[in-house]
C-alpha cells in the first residue's frame, strides 16, 4: 500500500495546515451545537441530520440519477443527450424547490402573501421553459451532429 | 508501525475489498465525465458559492444575535437587503451545482482501499461533514424560506448557523487536499488521456459531452436562479415562479410576514393609543398618535428585507427616531428599544444601538406610500429602519426605552 507522489502532493504541507485551520473551524460549529443545545437528544439529532443528509444522497439520489442517466443514454441518439438530460435535470432540481409551496406548507401562517402564487401553473411554465431550451439546445446539434465526434474529446 | 504494515497484517479478505462487481469493478466508471477537470470546475463554482453564502450568513447572524464586539451600522441602508438576497439567491444556484459535483466524484466512494495513506483517511474522514453539512444547509434554507421547520428537537436559525461553520472548517481541509489536483487538473485541460476520480483513465468516449455536462449543470443553476431572484431584484418580480414570496404582493402592495391576526395584535383605537417613552436621563412620558406626529415627519425610502431573502423598497413617513430622542432629551449616545403590542414573541421587540437609533431615516413610521399603515404591516406605528432586518423592524410599536 504504497503512497504515490501524486498522493504526497495532495497531502503536503498545505494539506495539513489547512487541516489545522479547517479543524479550528469546524471547532467553532462543533463548540456552537454543544453550547447551544445543552440536551444530548438535542446534538443527537442535528448530527443525526448530516449523517442521513449523506446516505439519502449515496444511497438513493447518486444511484437514480445513475439508472436514469444511463437509461437516457440507451435510448437517445448522441447529440440528444445533453439537451434531454438538461431538461430532465432542470425539471428535477425546480420540482424540488417548488415542492413545499406545491404542498403549501406556509398554509398554517394564515398569510396570504406566502406562497401566494398557483404553483402548479408556476411550475408547468418553468418546466416549459426548461423543456423549450432543451429542444432548442437539440435543434442545434441535430444541425452539427455531423461534427460530433471531432468535438467529443472536450 | 507504518500504515503499510497495518495493512499487510490484515485478513486477506479485507485486503481484497468488497466483491468485484457492480460498482466495485474495476472500470465501473470510465466516463470521462467523472474525470478531475470537471470536478475542478464544478469544485471552485461550489467552493465561491459557499464562501459567499458563508460571509453574508455570517453577516445576517451577526445583526440579528450580535456579539459583544459588533457594531451594526446603518449604511448602507440597503446593505442586508442585497446581502440577504445574494444568500438565498446563490444558496438555490448552489443546488444543482453540488449534485453534479457529487456526481462527478462518487466513483470515490467505492474506492479500495478506502485509503492509502494518513493524509487520505483525514481527508476522508472530513468529507462526512462537508458533504453531509452541505446537503442539510441547503435543506434547511429550503425549508426556513418556505416556512417549514420540521425539527422537533431545534431551532433553525442555530442549526442553520453552526452547521455553516462546520461545513466551511470542512471544506478548507478539502481545498488543502486538492489544490494541487486542480492546478494541474485546470493547466492540463482535457485531453486525450484524462484521469478520472477514481484513479484510472477516462474512455475517449462517453454518454455525454464534458461540454454538454457542464451546461447541463450551470444551465440548471441558471434557471433556477431566475426563476427565484426576483423575490429580491424587483426587475425580475414577474419571473419569481418557483419563489414562495412575490414583493409586489400583499396589504399595500408588499408582503407580510407576521400577520396581525397571527401574532394576536387587534387594530388599535388611536383616541386611546399610547407611545410610552422612558429610561436614562429622560422623564417617562406617553404620546398620543397625533403628539408623534406633531414632533415633525420625515419621508425615506426603505427596503424591507426579510431573512428569507425577499425584499421590497417602500416609501415610508413617520416621526424620525432622531427626532423624538431629542424632543424628550435622551442621551446621544444611547441605545433604543422599541417594543410592540404583540406579546410572547422572540421577535416583539428590537434593540438598536445609537448610531442606528440616531439615523435620519430611522423612523416610527406611519404611513406606507402615502397610505396610513395597514394593520398587517404594523398600525398605528412600526420602526423602520435603515440597514435592518425585517425581523427586527418591530410592529405595533407601544413602548420606547432609551438605555
Amino acid at each position: 500500500m504504497e503512497t504515490t507522489s501524486e498522493e504526497q502532493n495532495e497531502h503536503g504541507v498545505i494539506f495539513w495546515v489547512a487541516v489545522i485551520v479547517g479543524a479550528i473551524v469546524a471547532g467553532v460549529g462543533v463548540r456552537g451545537v454543544f453550547h447551544q443545545f445543552p440536551l444530548g437528544q438535542q446534538r443527537y439529532v442535528f448530527f443525526r441530520y448530516l449523517v442521513v443528509s449523506d446516505l439519502t444522497h449515496d444511497i438513493i439520489v447518486a444511484p437514480v440519477l445513475f439508472i436514469v442517466g444511463w437509461i437516457a443514454s440507451r435510448i437517445s441518439p448522441p447529440w440528444l443527450r445533453a439537451p434531454l438530460a438538461f431538461g430532465g435535470f432542470a425539471s428535477a432540481i425546480s420540482l424540488a424547490i417548488a415542492w413545499y409551496p406545491l404542498q403549501g406548507t406556509a398554509s398554517y401562517k394564515q398569510n396570504p402573501t406566502f406562497q401566494p402564487l398557483n404553483y402548479t401553473t408556476a411550475i408547468l411554465t418553468v418546466f416549459a421553459v426548461a423543456w423549450g431550451i432543451a429542444a432548442v439546445w437539440a435543434a442545434l446539434r441535430f444541425r452539427g451532429r455531423n461534427t460530433l465526434p471531432a468535438k467529443a474529446a472536450r | 508501525m507504518s500504515l503499510d504494515q497495518m495493512w499487510k497484517k490484515l485478513p486477506r479478505s479485507l485486503r481484497s475489498g468488497p466483491p468485484k462487481v457492480g460498482p466495485f469493478k474495476p472500470g465501473a466508471f470510465s466516463s470521462r465525465l467523472h474525470d478531475e477537470r470537471t470536478a475542478a470546475i464544478l469544485g471552485i463554482a461550489l467552493g465561491v458559492s459557499f464562501l459567499v453564502c458563508f460571509i453574508t450568513g455570517l453577516y445576517s447572524h451577526q445583526i440579528q444575535h450580535p456579539a459583544s464586539w459588533f457594531k451594526a451600522f446603518p449604511r448602507p441602508a440597503g446593505l442586508y437587503r442585497l446581502s440577504q438576497g445574494l444568500h438565498v439567491t446563490t444558496g438555490i444556484a448552489t443546488l444543482p451545482l453540488l449534485i453534479a459535483k457529487l456526481w462527478t466524484v462518487f466513483p470515490k466512494l467505492f474506492a479500495w482501499p478506502p485509503f492509502r495513506s494518513v493524509g487520505q483517511a483525514v481527508e476522508r474522514i472530513f468529507l462526512l461533514p462537508l458533504i453531509g453539512g452541505a446537503l442539510f444547509l441547503l435543506y434547511s434554507g429550503i425549508n426556513n424560506i418556505n416556512g417549514r421547520y420540521p425539527y422537533e428537537k431545534f431551532s433553525f436559525p442555530e442549526a442553520h448557523h453552526w452547521a455553516a461553520w462546520i461545513t466551511i472548517g470542512s471544506l478548507i481541509v478539502h481545498i488543502g487536499a486538492k489544490v494541487t489536483t486542480t492546478r494541474t487538473a485546470l493547466r492540463r485541460g482535457y485531453g486525450a488521456r484524462t484521469s478520472t476520480v477514481a484513479g484510472g483513465v477516462a474512455s475517449p468516449t462517453s454518454a455525454m459531452s464534458r461540454r454538454g455536462f457542464m451546461g447541463v449543470a450551470f444551465g440548471t443553476s441558471a434557471l433556477v436562479t431566475v426563476f427565484t431572484a426576483g423575490q429580491t431584484f424587483e426587475p425580475l418580480r414577474k419571473l419569481a415562479l418557483l419563489a414562495p414570496r412575490r414583493p409586489d404582493t400583499g396589504p399595500q402592495g408588499f408582503p407580510v410576514n407576521a400577520s396581525a391576526v397571527r401574532a394576536k395584535v387587534a387594530r388599535a383605537d388611536l383616541a386611546t393609543f399610547r407611545v410610552r417613552v422612558h429610561g436614562r436621563g429622560i422623564a417617562t412620558k406617553e404620546f398620543t398618535y397625533d403628539e408623534l406626529k406633531a414632533i415633525g415627519l420625515h419621508s425615506a425610502e426603505l427596503p424591507i428585507a426579510c431573512v428569507e431573502g425577499w425584499s421590497s423598497s417602500q416609501h415610508w413617513t413617520g416621526v424620525s427616531l432622531r427626532d423624538l430622542l431629542d424632543h424628550v432629551g435622551a442621551p446621544h449616545d444611547a441605545d433604543v428599544t422599541v417594543r410592540s403590542l404583540q406579546k410572547r414573541s422572540n421577535y416583539g421587540q428590537s434593540r438598536m444601538n445609537s448610531s442606528i437609533a440616531r439615523d435620519r431615516d430611522t423612523l416610527l413610521a406611519m404611513q406606507v406610500n402615502g397610505e396610513e399603515l395597514h394593520i398587517d404591516h404594523g398600525f398605528p406605528i412600526r420602526l423602520m429602519a435603515p440597514n435592518t432586518p425585517g425581523v427586527r423592524q418591530t410592529k405595533w410599536i407601544k413602548e420606547v426605552e432609551v438605555h
